[in-house]
């Protein structure tokens, strides 16, 4: 029954959606776009009617929807999840500004899964506790650690979530024509409302719905431009090759698009060529970018809650399987935009874009119909709220089930505790849009602030507290200590360059613990810090070594 | 006697620890080699290439200097301002460049014309642009490079570098190798990379579902 209201709820939005299609044609910048408007409305009114028929009955639902998502549903959820505006708007905003630099992005953010699946994904799941902060409290026998994990969560989840709220204020900017400010105020009311009324059981299903809208709003510009301007569009992921050496070598086809852009560049080498000087990135920044996405994709407290929905451990794994063949499925198809973005947008008459936009816009001067490009912005706006919901649900689980539930109220009725997830949620939502309406970077760089940060402080906990039992309280305290220490120098020095503030050091520090990449030191130093205290300290109890051996790792 | 209950990812104890961790080892090493491994070949095969506008601004800055470069010198150099000037939308409005260009556009212009950006048929003509793809383009830069402050001396300290920073690439047998039409570092980077990393995982899920059922780890229930 629930299906079939869904159903009926979308075919009548696909109907007002039509009807849209006489609307004005839309400019690259400025004014109402009817059309756009139109799209991303309906899709947000689907969302919340998806979370309103799905609503979270008691915790169980709201933390794990009942354990009841199969594998499949599983990975599309995580995939929606992790398809955020840094996937969706971001990767190609990077590689349209660097070149082959943004490919640190795609390796980075795609090859941490396999970490993930084989170091944690199913030994999580075994251990069978609802979240990150739940496993660090259980494992290290802290209520402590517990506490500082769930802060942990809770600020990783809002740097996070500021990139997306970045990325929805620039979307709504595009459709409504409304200052940068007053989008990012109204986009977050509306994640913010749908997240409350539906939590994590809403949640998931949405993103079920939300995969397949992002992916498809993704896909369908890109076969149009391939089959556009001549390339193989059958499967466009492979037929944008010859425009990256197009771009290398040169090119100049007939086209004069209706704002401007033509198809033609001059031989620009630049941007397929490895760390090149024109673009201030180089070798080390690569690998650095590369590695510290990686190990913060394995540590992401939002990312491993999705283990603790799947009945069995098998499913944790094969749902990190299908999640991240759902996920390349997106970022195959990025790197396109940025290839035919740069085209499409040399024509000095264009001027300067907005970066973080490049996808809508080389959709614009492509001339792809209106339509499309206004199903792909609502694309867009589609990938930055599934993962906020599923980031302001892994705030809010950090608020008020680790912190108020297991340490500060234990009493605290399911009712209660529902009542402070929602207290969670708003305070968080409303902080992130605070900062997200001071522009601090690009989207893909201020959700890589979220990744070093777990990768410092969450991930050695992970990794050291499933793989070696001599892993302790007084170690796994000791570890994090240090890479906070590590990560809070890098968000110290970024702030005061950001305020205009130089501190010593300020270039050594910029260029070697960058808040974008510190994660290559801070995590290692964390590590060694983490096994040498524990060392040298009073070793894991024996419950807990049993436990480790026998269920987690089935000895 | 109290059993052993150590767990260490490098000294497993049970059957099914050493063939899940030798498992894990395998692809964890063929997954760090994929990237990190890559990518430091491709470093250490590089080598700075300069491109065909470094090549002719080179051999032609002393002349420059000096004051006695060719008409055909300054037509090139010109073009070559120009094309970093198109390709790099941050150098569309460098002073420095533009200054460059300017001085030597007028160096190029005929006795008793000056540069007029309502008109820039005597400045296009001097230049001497072609009919191919290139200098089409070019062309349509000039309105763009031409500076419109007092033009000054050309400091060739500031230009030189911006030669050497944006005309200069790192290249191989990796990056001038086209397979499917991608250069094939960019291939192996934003295509293959993934698949791999698929199949990674996919390979790991077979073998450890037939492992655990194999030592009896996992059952069907929750």
């Amino acid at each position: 029954m629930k299906n079939f209201k869904i159903y009926l709820f979308t075919a009548v939005l696909l109907l007002i959606t039509a009807s849209a299609s006489y609307a004005a044609g839309v400019k690259l910048e400025e004014g109402f776009k009817l059309a756009p408007a139109i799209i991303m409305i309906g899709i947000i009114l689907l969302f919340l009617a998806i979370g309103f028929f799905n609503q979270a009955e008691d915790t169980s639902d709201f933390y794990a929807a009942g354990r009841s998502i199969s594998r499949v549903g599983s990975g599309m959820a995580i995939a929606s999840n992790w398809m955020s505006a840094a996937s969706f708007l971001g990767m190609a905003a990077i590689m349209y500004g660097t070149g082959y630099h943004g490919l640190a992005y795609v390796i980075g953010w795609t090859g941490g899964y396999v970490l993930l699946l084989v170091l944690m994904a199913a030994q999580i799941r075994r251990f069978g506790q609802y979240t990150a902060p739940d496993f660090i409290g259980e494992r290290y026998y802290s209520r402590n650690l517990r506490a500082v994990t769930a802060v942990m969560t809770f600020v990783i989840s809002f740097c996070y979530c500021v990139g997306q709220f970045g990325g929805i204020g620039l979307m709504f900017v595009w459709i409504l024509g409304i200052p940068y400010t007053w989008a990012v105020i109204i986009g977050s009311s509306v994640v913010l409302t749908y997240t409350m009324i539906s939590g994590m059981l809403g949640v998931t299903k949405n993103q079920q719905v939300q995969y397949v809208i992002i992916i498809i709003s993704f896909l369908i510009p890109a076969v149009i431009l391939c089959y556009k301007f001549d390339y193989f569009w059958l499967l466009p992921q492979i037929g944008y090759g010859q425009v990256v050496s197009d771009i290398v070598a040169g090119t100049g086809k007939e086209f004069s698009g209706t704002l401007g852009s033509t198809f033609a560049i001059l031989p620009s080498p630049e941007f397929a060529m490895p760390w090149d000087p024109s673009t201030g990135k180089d070798f080390f920044q690569w690998m650095a970018i590369c590695f510290s996405l990686m190990l913060g994709t394995a540590g992401l407290p939002h990312v491993i809650a999705k283990f603790y929905v799947v009945p069995k451990p098998s499913d944790a794994r094969w749902s990190v399987v299908w999640g991240l063949f759902f996920i390349c499925i997106l970022y195959w198809t990025a790197p396109l935009y940025s290839a035919f973005g740069k085209i499409l947008s040399a024509n000095p008459e264009i001027g300067k874009l907005s970066k973080d936009a490049i996808v809508v816009y080389t959709a614009q001067l492509g001339d792809v119909h209106h339509l499309i490009v206004g199903f792909l912005a609502a694309g867009a706006v589609s990938a930055a709220f599934s993962t906020v919901s599923g980031l302001l649900v892994a705030g809010a689980s950090a608020f008020s089930h680790d912190l108020y539930y297991k340490v500060l109220n234990p009493e605290a009725t399911s009712k209660q505790q529902m009542f402070m997830a929602k207290v969670g949620t708003v305070v968080m939502a409303v902080g992130v849009m605070f900062v997200a309406i001071m522009k601090l970077a690009l989207i893909a760089q201020l959700v890589a602030v979220a990744f070093s940060l777990a990768a410092c402080t969450l991930f050695p906990m992970f990794l050291l507290g499933i793989w070696w039992s001599g892993s302790n309280r007084a170690g796994a305290g000791a570890g994090l200590a240090a890479g906070l220490g590590v990560s809070l120098l890098a968000i110290i020095y970024f702030v005061a360059s950001k305020i205009g503030t130089i501190l010593p050091g300020a270039e050594f520090m910029a260029y070697y613990v960058n808040p974008w990449y510190f994660a290559w030191i801070g995590a290692p130093i964390a590590i060694i810090v983490h096994i040498f205290v524990a060392l040298v300290t009073e070793d894991t109890p024996l419950e807990i070594k049993k436990f480790l051996a026998e269920k987690v790792h089935g000895a | 006697m109290t059993k052993n209950y150590e767990t260490n990812f490098f000294f497993p104890k049970s059957a099914f620890a050493k063939d899940n961790n030798k498992l894990i080892a395998t692809i964890v090493i063929v997954w760090a080699l994929a990237v990190f491994g890559f990518h430091g070949f491709m470093k250490a095969i590089e080598k700075p290439v300069p491109e065909e506008n470094h090549i002719v601004y080179m051999a032609a800055v002393e002349a420059l200097k000096a004051g006695t470069a060719s008409i055909q010198q300054k037509q090139d150099v010109a073009k070559v301002y120009l094309t970093l000037m198109g390709r790099y939308i941050n150098l569309r409005g460098d002073a420095d460049l533009q200054n460059a260009f300017t001085v030597l556009a007028n160096g190029l212009l005929l006795e008793g014309q000056k540069i007029d950006k309502a008109d820039l048929t005597n400045l296009i003509t001097a230049i001497n642009f072609k009919e191919d793809k290139v200098d089409v383009l070019l062309k349509n830069l000039v309105p763009y490079a031409i500076s419109d402050a007092a033009i000054v001396k050309i400091d060739y300290n500031k230009i030189t570098p911006l030669m050497d920073k944006y005309l200069i690439h790192y290249r191989s047998f990796l990056t001038d190798t086209i397979f499917l039409g991608f250069p094939f570092h960019y291939f192996y980077s934003a295509i293959f990379s993934m698949v791999l990393f698929c199949g990674l995982c996919i390979f790991y899920c077979l073998r450890a579902d037939k492992m655990t059922i194999k030592h009896g780890i996992e059952s069907d229930k929750d």
